[in-house]
Parts: C-alpha cells; structure tokens; sequence
C-alpha cells in the first residue's frame, strides 16, 4: 500500500479536488442525529463522529431508483452515470461496502450497484466509537481494502493510506507529502487506542448451529418485543434484499420499473402469489435475519445501528447472547 | 450485460390446459435444462418466476402458467402475438446427465407436473439412456389435470408407466379407474406408492405444492429410499433469479440456500441438511 500525509490544513485542498470528480457526499449533523448529504464545501461536515443514520449503502444501493423504462413493449436501461465521492466514511462501513460487493459484484453482477461503485470514490475516515460498536469482535474494526483513501488522525495531519489506482493519483496532488514507517507507527497507536474504546464483544463461535438448534420457545422469548418493523434492516450497512415493481403512466402506454430496498422482517418478504408465506411469523423472520448476518458467514460490521435506531428496543448482541443461552 | 434486462418474445400460441392454467409458447430457443425457470415479464404489471416445462429437445419453449396473482392474470390475458419480457434461464436444473442410465420415477402433484414435464420430455426423447419411466401423477380432479392427451396418450403406451391420483372423483376419474384399477386410484399422491415397487436404484424426481415434499419425502425414506438420489424441485419468492434480492431464501443457522440460485432441484441430502426446506 502506498502511504501519504496531508497537513490539516490542506484538508479543503483535497476536498476541492475531490470535487472536481464528483458531487461529495459527507456526514453532516441534522435534527441531532448525523447523515450523509451532498456537501458543496468543508464547513458543517462532521470530521468526528460516531455513526451516521443510513449507511453509505443508500448512496450505492439508492433506498429506490428507476432501473429501466419502458415504451410500448421495449425495456431500456435506466442510468444517471453520476460520479460521486463518499467522504468520512468509518471502517464499519467501508467493510460493510466490501460485503455489498462481494454481493452485488459477483457474477451475474448488478450493472446498477457495479456502475456506480466504479463511478464513487470512498474517502474512509477513522471513527469516535461508543458503547453500542463491537466492529472489532466481527473483524470490522480496520478496513484494509475497499477505499481509494483513509485519513487517520495524527493531530496536525493525516496519515492517507492509499487503496487503489485512482487513490494513488489523487495522491500525487502537490498537497500530498511522503509518508512512512514513522507516521504509520503513530496512526498504528491512535488506531490501537480507538479500537480499545470498542467494548462491546460478541461471542460467533457456533453461532450458526445454536441459531439453527435453538428450540420455538426461547425464539418466541428472544422475539417476542420485536414490532416486525423493519428497521434493523434500513439502517443495516449489509443488508442487500429489494424488490422490484412496474408503475405506469396515466396513458398506460409508459412506463417504468422501480427497485426499492426490501426487509426481511417484514410480513410480505417471503409471500408468494396465491398466498403461501412462507414466513409468515416474527419468529421464523427473526431466524432468518439473524442467520443471514452471522449464522453461515460473518455479514454483520458490528456498527450497532440496528440496536441504536430499533423502537422496540432490541439490542443485537443481546439477542445473540440469548440465543447463546446466557442471559434468560 | 445488464442481467435484469428482460429481452422480448412472441408469444406463439396460448392453450387453456385447466380453468386455472394456461400454456403459453414462446418463441425461443435457450438450451435449458428441465427444472429451470424464467423470469417473465409484462410491461406495467411486473415480473415473476415461471418454470419452464418443456424440454429443450422441444420447440418451441413452453411455459405453463397457474393464474394466481397480478403477473399471472396478465400472462392469462394475453394473445398470440403478443410479446412478453424474458430473463434466464435460471436454476441448476435436474441433472438428466447424472441420471442417465437409471430408472426415473417422476412424482408430481397438482401444478408440480409442469416442471415434471420437462424432464419426462427429456427422458422420452433420449428413450435409450434411461431405464424405466415411472409418473405418478396426484391431481384434485379431472378438470384440473395437465397435458392431459399427452398423459393419456402415455397410459396406453409402453414408453412410461402412470400412475394417477386424484382426490374428488369426477365421471371421468371413475372410469379411469375402472379400465387401469392397477395404476389409478382415490387420494393423495403418496397413496400411489402402494402401488409401485421402488427401485432403490432408481432416481425419484418431485415435484408439487410445498405441503406435498414432506409427505413424499417421509415416504421415500421410510421405504429406505436412498437420500441422494433423491431430487426436488422448489417454489419459493424468486424476485430476481440470480441471488441478490435474497426472498427465495431458505434455510436456517449455518446452512443458507438461494432457491434461485443454489436450486430450484435440490437432492434428499439437502433436505435433511437445510432447516425448513421440505417443512
């Protein structure tokens, strides 16, 4: 990897350049809670933060979006083709991209999440952990992969860890001075230090087969404050499901095709034509979501939003630790 | 090449199988395998996943569709000439390769005889590379029995042995039952085992609505029916066909399945092995 420095003040220097590839999205403070918004310049981003509402995954996998169109009976293939840059995102979420990708971008790839993915520069940031993140106990803590740049903090500059070709050409901006074995020490510190302040641990050993063993009753205990709501799902940097439908003009004869992201804990996400759902309690939901985020693989990042935003609530680790038998 | 792009075709000939069902042809030629499906599509109503149940040894491709939601009753309303949106195929398929040289048993229920048909197709086609053809066919009644002439035709002729079930007995279904009393009978498909000898050798492909796997299955394993060869065809909401939408989902715990993807057929194996997937 290629490491560079950026003195703090020439943070807006970046920021203009960044610019120049793309309309910036940055975590900026709204009604108390902070979100990724469309930034013209540096004032009122938020440096310093701990998580943002939504997932950078809206700005890759848009809450809705027009994936075709169609006239008479001929389909064609809706895309903006906007560049853009995601500014201050934190090693969570760069690591729930990188599960995104390993969705989205494996064969057959989705054109739409592929295209734009290409066109987003990912500028990672370090984060301000609290008592909800247990990123480190799923391996999310630090992300080595999936970014073009991430700025670490060292006080009067950034170390800039370099992640991809268009990363190494940003960095040979006249702003960018060399950096090495010493600036990386000392972010290697500060990283040590942050993730120390990451508290929360969950236990995955076997977690997969206690899901899969766990009895109806202690799932209908585990599930039983659950509103079927489906917020865990949007707030859920890994979440992939959507679904897909046509609307129509007034004349009928136009037309388009519409995907929007889906949740599984909804009731409606396994219904089927004719009626049959096969999902059709909380408790068979709550199995399922749980399973596909850490019963087969690890697709959770650990961020701790869906136990933050959840009405009900429902502490994720919690649950785990449940269904781990500890805490009845 | 955008995978969620459906591509047009003629719709050929449209044919009422039952009240219910109707067989559309499409003008297409994809090389699939029986068991796979398609996403179709019709413009302003949407997309749903339709098996195919013809054999690619047939042209052209036909698809037959149970009117049962919004997609459906549009497909139902179309003409000759009309054009339908298509993706796929989709869907591992069943293996005719793997089966080669073996009797196959065919068990299917109501709807589940589409898909079913494909591989009966398949089989009769390439008659020599199989051993014995056994369908058992469970139907409520006569009126909503599938390709009937063709399963008729079958009754008298030695290519395939039928056996058939139906749960409310109609003038016809009487009748049948009294000129073949060995292979058809009253009841659930299951009751036709009792009629059959199982060759354990043999591959028993099922299909039919999601209640009837695990009646088929228990009775497959409790006549030692060996697991693995053992294949099954699945119904589940397969949104997007290619594993990204994750609505076909099954499965619990450590072993998660893309009914779209990683099936629609799986074996006997999979059954045991993956939480909830035969009920």
């Amino acid at each position: 990897m290629r490491y560079a420095k950026l003195a703090k003040a020439d943070l807006p220097k970046l920021f203009q350049t960044l610019k120049s590839h793309g309309e910036v999205f940055a975590p900026v403070e709204e009604g108390g809670k902070v979100v990724f918004r469309k930034v013209e310049d540096l004032k009122g981003v938020k440096l310093e933060y701990t998580r943002t509402l939504l997932p950078p995954k809206k700005l890759l996998l848009p809450p809705e979006e027009e994936i075709m169109r169609y006239e008479g009976e001929e389909y064609r293939e809706s895309f903006e083709g906007k560049k853009a840059v995601l500014f201050g995102v934190h090693h969570c979420d760069v690591n729930g991209l990188l599960k995104l990708d390993r969705v989205f971008l494996d064969p057959p790839r989705d054109e739409y999440y592929a295209r734009r993915r290409e066109n987003t520069l990912v500028v990672g940031i370090s984060c301000v952990p609290d008592k909800y993140c247990f990123c480190t106990s799923v391996g999310s803590g630090y992300a080595t992969t999936g970014f073009d740049l991430f700025l670490h903090d060292l006080g009067k500059e950034y170390l800039v860890r370099v992640g991809s070709g268009e990363g190494y050409r940003l960095s040979k901006e006249g702003y960018f001075q060399e950096a090495g074995k010493k600036e990386v020490e000392l972010a290697a510190r500060m990283e040590e230090r942050r993730m120390g302040k990451v508290r929360r641990r969950i236990n995955l050993a076997g977690m997969g087969d206690l899901i899969e063993t766990e009895g109806k009753e202690g799932w209908e205990e585990i599930s039983a404050k659950c509103l079927a709501c489906g917020t865990c799902n949007l707030v859920c940097p890994t979440c992939q499901c959507y679904d897909v439908s046509d609307v129509l003009t007034l004349d009928v004869r136009k037309g388009s095709r519409v995907r929007r992201w889906d949740s599984c804990m909804l009731k409606r996400h396994a219904l089927v034509a004719g009626g049959l759902n096969f999902r059709p309690t909380v408790v068979e939901r709550t199995v399922n979501r749980l399973s596909c985020k850490v019963g087969e693989e690890v697709r959770c990042v650990g961020c701790g939003r869906c136990t933050v935003y959840c009405p009900a609530g429902i502490d994720f680790v919690e649950m785990l630790s449940a269904v781990r038998g500890e805490a009845r | 090449m955008n995978e969620l792009l459906p591509r047009q075709v003629k719709v050929l000939k449209v044919e009422e199988q039952t009240p219910i069902e109707k067989l559309l042809q499409l003008d297409v030629n994809l090389n699939h395998r029986p068991g796979q499906f398609l996403e179709v599509s019709v413009a302003g109503v949407g997309e749903a996943p339709i098996s195919i149940c013809s054999s690619p040894t047939r042209k052209p491709l036909e698809i037959c569709v149970r009117r049962v939601g919004r997609v459906t009753g549009a497909l139902h309303r179309l003409s000759p000439g009309a054009k339908v949106g298509i993706r796929g195929p989709y869907g591992n398929g069943f293996p005719m390769e793997v089966m080669k040289g073996s009797d196959l048993i065919l068990i299917s229920g109501g709807l589940g005889m589409a898909p079913l048909r494909g591989v009966l197709q398949y089989a009769l086609d390439h008659r020599k590379d199989y051993g014995e053809l056994l369908l058992l066919y469970g139907i409520r009644d006569y009126t909503l029995m599938l390709f009937k002439d063709e399963i008729m035709k079958l009754m008298d002729s030695k290519d395939c042995r039928v056996y058939l079930s139906y749960e409310k007995e109609d003038e016809v279904c009487k009748n049948m039952k009294k000129k073949h009393p060995e292979c058809v009978c009253e009841g659930v498909v299951t009751k036709l085992f009792g009629m059959v000898d199982l060759n354990p050798e043999a591959y028993a492909v099922v299909c039919g609505p999601p209640v009837m796997y695990r009646f088929v299955f228990k009775e497959l394993m409790d006549r030692n029916f060996p697991p693995e060869r053992i294949y099954m065809t699945m119904e589940r909401r397969m949104k997007c066909g290619i594993g990204k939408c994750r609505h076909c989902v099954v499965g619990a715990g450590t072993s998660m399945r893309y009914v779209c993807k990683d099936g629609p057929v799986f074996t006997g194996v999979d059954a045991l092995q993956i939480k909830g997937l035969v009920g």
